[in-house]
């Protein structure tokens, strides 16, 4: 009934554009199978020195762990013995501050199970590592003296089979638009570099490769499953691999360099022709292992224009779309023409295992042309254990046939996990070009497209944010350049004050996500984390961060923000304005809740493959992380007198989100039941992992609704529930008393 | 002299009949082409029949039950607009060629809003006509009208605009998510208002510069602005002033949108997109370049709402208001705000305005925020004068410690007038500043919660009698220091 009166309010409110699901079947967004082929993750074990004596300490929480599963931490200074540093096992949380590190000697961290003997990592924090980021220096390119090489876009990947990451990234000194006209300075070079700042190898994809976001998109993950990352990129004539090999003039029609150099060409600078590849690179050694011909340029004006620039519009991306192991996906095209192609590399092999072509000649896939974004989502959202594309609009199949098509076009962001948490499955917050729309932003069901609710628009939306902020509201908040505010999951304003539009991490203790905005622009660069207080935003500093500088000018993002090691939280790789180095920021709170690490989770992993595809977006994980989570008793607000709030400061000065606003208005959550019917009925009010509900100490359920018959209990005695729950390793337990009358 | 009288008025009825029938026919708009399938765009539909019905002297266009998706409907003389039970006007979103009548253009832009300053851009409008009604029991549904103020092309801000107009009737029909304005009448003389129901996204009636107005019956649901508003604003051109006119038996909230007219009268949000409380209040300015005369308010309902705001601060003249027989629960803000104010958004030159013979008397309160308790402040040099409260009972939350009745409020003259411009008030009942010659007779709190400051906080003040007031039921001796429980 409650879902009904929403309903009606909805339509009234946003003019409805679509209906809810009838129904209503509890079906998860995703359900992987357990034997997928994913890759090997070790402890993450990494130290970082926040001041002089202070350390903060964080390691992965991995899903072969039992969930009871407690750690001791060592520290030994220099060649002394080691010294424990915490009483009771460390159950909470994977993280650690350190008080009383000195920073005399090179101190190394032991981790092990609480109790045991056997070490699970170990850390050396050099005496020399002072400053409270990791610094990786940017190895000089011959020619390069003053660094005009800029780091860009960077994707993390275990490239020496040792579990944990290392860092691939985009290097480029004369970016453009592919609108623009105009010669680059050469072509893109990739990196790889490990955590401590070890160079590995370098690509130079050279001339015919043009440098600017929508032309390399670079796929890291372990495809053949040897347990080692490969770096899957489009490649060309005149590609130089790590190991010295050039593709060469393939074709031998004497060209390797396919640029247009005629000034007063309309294509100038861009590649009309020669040879395009798929390359599969080796992520230990940079070498090419298999190459194949990327999708063809086709029909000079299907992808819509002629001037090469709709036709060099890729999009990439990694999906289990076998349901066992990774396919490498490809994509050409999204105003126009739209072509998706997924390939294995599989036995030193690269095979294609389907494509979809809006122009195959079948008017169906006609209708899908036009309707992808910059940028696109990967996940299983049906529940069949396969990966489907999300690809802006409309939805690609995990065997490449067509998906569902809102026909609502082409956009500039996309955001794929559980935003709404009281429907089944997983949601999609999409924002649209076309105006006006009555959907300028909608949200809608991942799995079948059916449109939930929207914002008109009459502007070209191009930003578009999905992240729960705020903790008054259930699930996840919504956002967009033109929602004039706020929205909760179910479209309620919030508030008109509309926080950044970029990106989203998990960086303070808490189970909300903060703000991770910045700028490029040379003259006011800037890299910033931001809390939002309910209306309104507090910032976090981050240490030294005038050295810092954002990357891809107004969009302002970071080369890759990512749980890279560590606990559940994201790291944050930015470069600095000197373009020497890309510095690694590890968050410096504490934190009461502990996950598996989010890479284990195929849809976060998969979203962090692509957050760096064309147009940045943010990780977006595959299940429900915020501060909804562990709230089972129903709960409501009561309207206090400081709603006109200003932003407040807790504990240490640290900025407070909810502060004023909670001290307004007050959450009253019920946990006093009575029950005078023949069964008593509760919800644990969300799809965990598994439940446990006990009644007086004895466990009476573990499903996610507890039922249970008065005719079993005595009347009139308060009895005690309790109900513990676990969601990616982190477990939720509370209590609340019921009588039966 | 008549004899047969009977005869005599039998021919008249038919005389009358004959005649009704040649000036009053019906205009069916399905008889124009009018499909009412809620897709198809019916607006030349209706403006064919009006035009017709214009030819020939006026009339009734019928809107049969259906759902008729419009763009602006350009209302005429000797027009009766009828909305059968059952019809919907549909305020359809605009595309990429089609929407509503680009708004016109207007110099004056500059003194008031934009919504305030252009009429053409609206799902039903009229400039410079007489004698208009809009009636019926069906509804007007704004669904593709921004609250925004956009000036793009094609894009409608507004249900029902009128300009320089006069006898003007709006009767029965229903109200949804109207935009800007749900009703903006300015100019507009013998204006009635009777028996509306609204709900809508933002103000429901801005009456500005309307000379003798009815406002009866009606309700009006604003969570998100203000609920019926007087306004003086300058976008005619021209002063003038919001003169003779009565609000009476209406009722104005601030339940969620759509929720009040859905009789489901939800509360699950609690901020206005300005991040205060609720609005939905009645409210005389902000606009204030004229004045506003001889107005009463009488028999109304405030409720989950900002309490009532007397506001002059462009330069206009507020006299002659009585307020009386008002009962408000739960209210987000004070409960009376008066304000004198020189924010002056008018021609370059134009004076300080006055505020003065207003009388309040028989308001019950209940359930109101404690924080900026009662205001009633002019500036330095311009008092407001000639003001009484008479028979009030203010039931405030309480709970601000003493120490807050030692705050000094910023004067910000020019600021936009909303309570909270002044942050803590430092008095519990009334703060009274810049003021003149009040009087408070027979004034009734009660606090929820112990509150330090002063019941009456004096600042410029002369001539303040304060009579029978009293705290919890027992009279208190000194009006000028803390409640006690």
């Amino acid at each position: 009934m409650k879902r009904k009166l929403l309903t009606i309010a909805l339509i009234l409110t946003f003019g409805w554009i679509g209906a809810f699901a009838q129904n209503n079947s509890q079906l998860k967004g995703s359900a992987y199978s357990s034997s997928i082929q994913k890759e090997k993750l070790g402890r993450g074990l990494m130290a970082i020195r926040q001041a002089d004596e202070k350390v903060a300490v964080g390691w992965r929480f991995l899903p072969e762990d039992d969930v009871k599963m407690s750690f001791d931490l060592y520290r030994q200074d220099g060649n002394k013995k080691p010294k424990k540093l915490n009483e009771d096992g460390l159950f909470k949380s994977t993280y650690f501050i350190d008080s009383s590190a000195s920073n005399s000697n090179d101190i190394t961290y032991i981790l092990k199970e609480a109790g045991k003997k056997e070490v699970l990592a170990q850390y050396k924090l050099d005496a020399k590592a002072v400053k409270p980021y990791l610094t990786i220096s940017m190895k000089e390119i011959p020619g390069d003296p003053d660094f005009r090489y800029s780091p860009n876009d960077a994707c993390i990947g275990d490239l020496t089979g040792d579990g944990e990451m290392e860092i691939i990234i985009k290097r480029s000194n004369s970016g453009k638009d592919n609108s623009h006209r105009g010669v680059c300075n050469g072509g893109p070079i990739i990196e790889a570099y490990k955590m401590d700042g070890t160079f590995l190898w370098r690509v130079d994809l050279g001339v015919n490769i043009r440098q600017g976001a929508h032309y390399t998109q670079m796929m890291v993950y372990d495809f053949n499953g040897d347990g080692k990352a490969e770096l899957a990129v489009k490649t060309a004539e005149g590609t130089v691999f790590g190991d010295g090999t050039n593709i060469g003039d393939i074709n031998n029609d004497g060209i390797t360099d396919y640029v247009d150099r005629d000034e007063n060409s309309r294509t100038y600078g861009k590649i009309m022709s020669g040879p395009e590849f798929l390359s599969v690179i080796e992520g230990a050694s940079g070498r090419e292992l298999a190459r194949a011909d990327y999708i063809e340029r086709g029909a000079p004006d299907s992808y819509g224009d002629r001037h090469g620039n709709r036709v060099d519009r890729y999009l990439g991306g990694v999906g289990y779309f076998d349901g066992e192991r990774p396919s490498i996906l490809i994509c050409r095209g999204y105003y126009a023409r739209t072509v998706l192609e997924a390939w294995d590399y599989r036995d030193g092999k690269l095979t294609k295992r389907w494509r979809f072509d809006s122009h195959s000649g079948d008017p169906k896939d006609r209708e899908y042309a036009g309707q992808g974004n910059h940028n696109l989502s990967i996940g299983d959202v049906d529940g069949d254990g396969k990966d489907e594309v999300t690809y802006g609009a409309c939805l690609i199949n995990n065997d490449g046939t067509r998906g569902y098509n809102t026909k609502l076009g082409h956009g500039d962001a996309i955001h794929l996990t559980d935003i709404d948490i009281d429907r089944p499955g997983l949601e999609v917050w999409d924002c649209h070009e076309e105006v006006p729309t009555r959907a300028g932003s909608e949200l809608r069901d991942a799995a079948t497209g059916e449109l939930l609710w929207g914002i008109p628009s009459y502007e070209d939306v191009g930003r578009a944010l999905a992240a729960d902020i705020d903790p008054r509201f259930r699930g996840c908040e919504v956002w967009t350049t033109h929602s004039h505010g706020v929205y909760t999951a179910n479209g309620r304003l919030i508030t008109e004050r509309t926080p950044s539009i970029n990106m989203a991490i998990w960086w303070d203790g808490d189970l909300n996500r903060e703000l991770l905005n910045g700028s490029g622009v040379p003259r006011r660069p800037f890299v910033r984390i931001e809390k939002w207080n309910g209306d309104g935003v507090d910032r976090l500093s981050l240490p030294d961060e005038e050295d810092l500088i954002a990357n891809n000018w107004t969009k302002g993002n970071p080369c890759i923000s990512a749980d890279i090691f560590g606990d559940w939280r994201e790291e944050l790789v930015v470069r600095t304005k000197d373009n020497k180095e890309v510095r690694i920021y590890m968050t410096p709170y504490e934190t009461e809740h502990r996950f598996y690490s989010l890479l284990s989770d195929v849809i976060y992993r998969n979203s962090v493959i692509t957050q760096n595809i064309a147009y940045n977006q943010p990780t977006q994980a595959g299940f429900y992380l915020g501060s909804d989570l562990g709230r089972f008793w129903p709960e409501y607000y009561t309207r206090g007198s400081q709603v006109h709030s200003k932003s407040g400061h807790g504990e240490g000065g640290r900025p407070n989100g909810m502060h004023m606003r909670l001290q307004g208005s007050e959450r009253k959550v019920v946990k006093e039941f009575t029950c005078d019917d023949e069964v008593f009925e509760l919800d644990a009010r969300y799809d965990y992992d598994s439940y446990s509900w006990k009644v007086n100490g004895n466990e009476v359920s573990n499903q996610r609704v507890l039922k249970l018959n008065a005719a079993d209990y005595p009347k009139g005695e308060s009895l005690k529930l309790e109900l513990e729950t676990v969601i990616h390793g982190g477990v939720f337990k509370d209590e609340a008393r019921l009588v039966f009358k | 002299m008549i004899k047969n009288k009977p005869y005599y008025i039998l021919s008249l009825l038919v005389i009358l009949v004959i005649t009704q029938g040649a000036f009053a026919e019906t205009y069916n708009i399905r008889d124009f082409g009018a499909v009412g399938d809620g897709k198809t765009i019916d607006s030349p539909a209706i403006n064919a029949a009006i035009d017709k019905a214009v030819e020939n002297g006026g009339g009734r266009i019928y809107v049969p039950a259906g759902t008729y998706a419009c763009y602006s409907i350009r209302l005429k003389s000797n027009i009766t607009l009828y909305l059968e039970s059952g019809a919907t006007i549909l305020a359809a979103f605009p595309t990429q060629n089609d929407g509503y009548d680009a708004a016109e253009p207007n110099p004056d832009n500059p003194y008031q809003d934009f919504g305030h300053s252009h009429w053409k851009n609206s799902l039903m409008w009229a400039i410079g006509e007489r004698n208009i009604t809009i009636e019926g029991h069906g509804l007007i549904h704004g669904e593709g009208l921004t609250r925004e103020e956009s000036r793009l092309a094609g894009v409608g801000n507004k249900a029902i605009a009128f300009k320089e107009c006069h006898n003007i009737t709006l009767k029965d029909f229903s109200m949804l998510h109207c935009g800007h304005f749900a009703l903006i009448a300015t100019g507009v003389d013998n204006l009635h208002v009777l028996n509306l129901k609204v709900d809508t996204n933002r103000d429901g009636f801005d009456i500005d510069c309307c000379r003798n107005v009815r406002i009866t019956d009606c309700s009006v649901n604003c969570p998100w602005d203000d609920a019926i508003v007087l306004k003086s604003s300058y976008g005619l051109g021209y002063f003038k002033d919001t003169e003779n006119v009565t609000i009476s038996g209406c009722f104005v909230s601030g339940y969620d949108k759509g929720t009040a007219l859905g009789a489901t009268w939800e509360t699950y949000e609690d901020v206005a997109p300005d991040h205060g409380t609720n609005t939905g209040r009645i409210k005389l300015g902000t606009e204030s370049s004229g004045g506003f005369k001889n107005i009463a308010i009488t028999n109304c309902i405030f409720e989950r709402s900002r309490g009532l705001a007397i506001e002059a601060v462009d330069g206009g003249h507020l006299e002659d208001i009585v307020i009386s027989n008002i009962t408000m629960r739960e209210v987000g803000n004070s409960p009376f705000f008066f304000r004198l104010g020189a924010r002056q958004r008018s021609p370059k030159g134009t004076p300080v305005g006055k505020m003065q013979r207003i009388l309040v008397q028989n308001v019950n309160v209940y359930d109101a925020e404690s924080q900026f308790s009662n205001i009633i402040s002019g500036i330095p040099g311009h008092a407001i004068q000639s003001l009484t409260f008479n028979n009030i009972n203010i039931y405030f939350k309480g709970g601000h410690p003493a120490e807050d009745g030692l705050i000094s409020p910023p004067e910000n003259e020019r600021t936009y007038p909303e309570p909270w411009m002044f942050g803590i008030i430092p008095a519990s009942g009334f703060y009274v500043r810049h003021a003149r010659d009040v009087v408070f007779d027979n004034i009734r709190f009660y606090f929820e919660e112990p509150d330090g400051r002063p019941l009456f906080k004096l600042d410029d003040a002369e001539k303040i009698y304060i009579d029978r007031v009293y705290v919890e039921g027992e009279l208190v001796k000194d009006p000028y220091s803390a409640t006690e429980k």
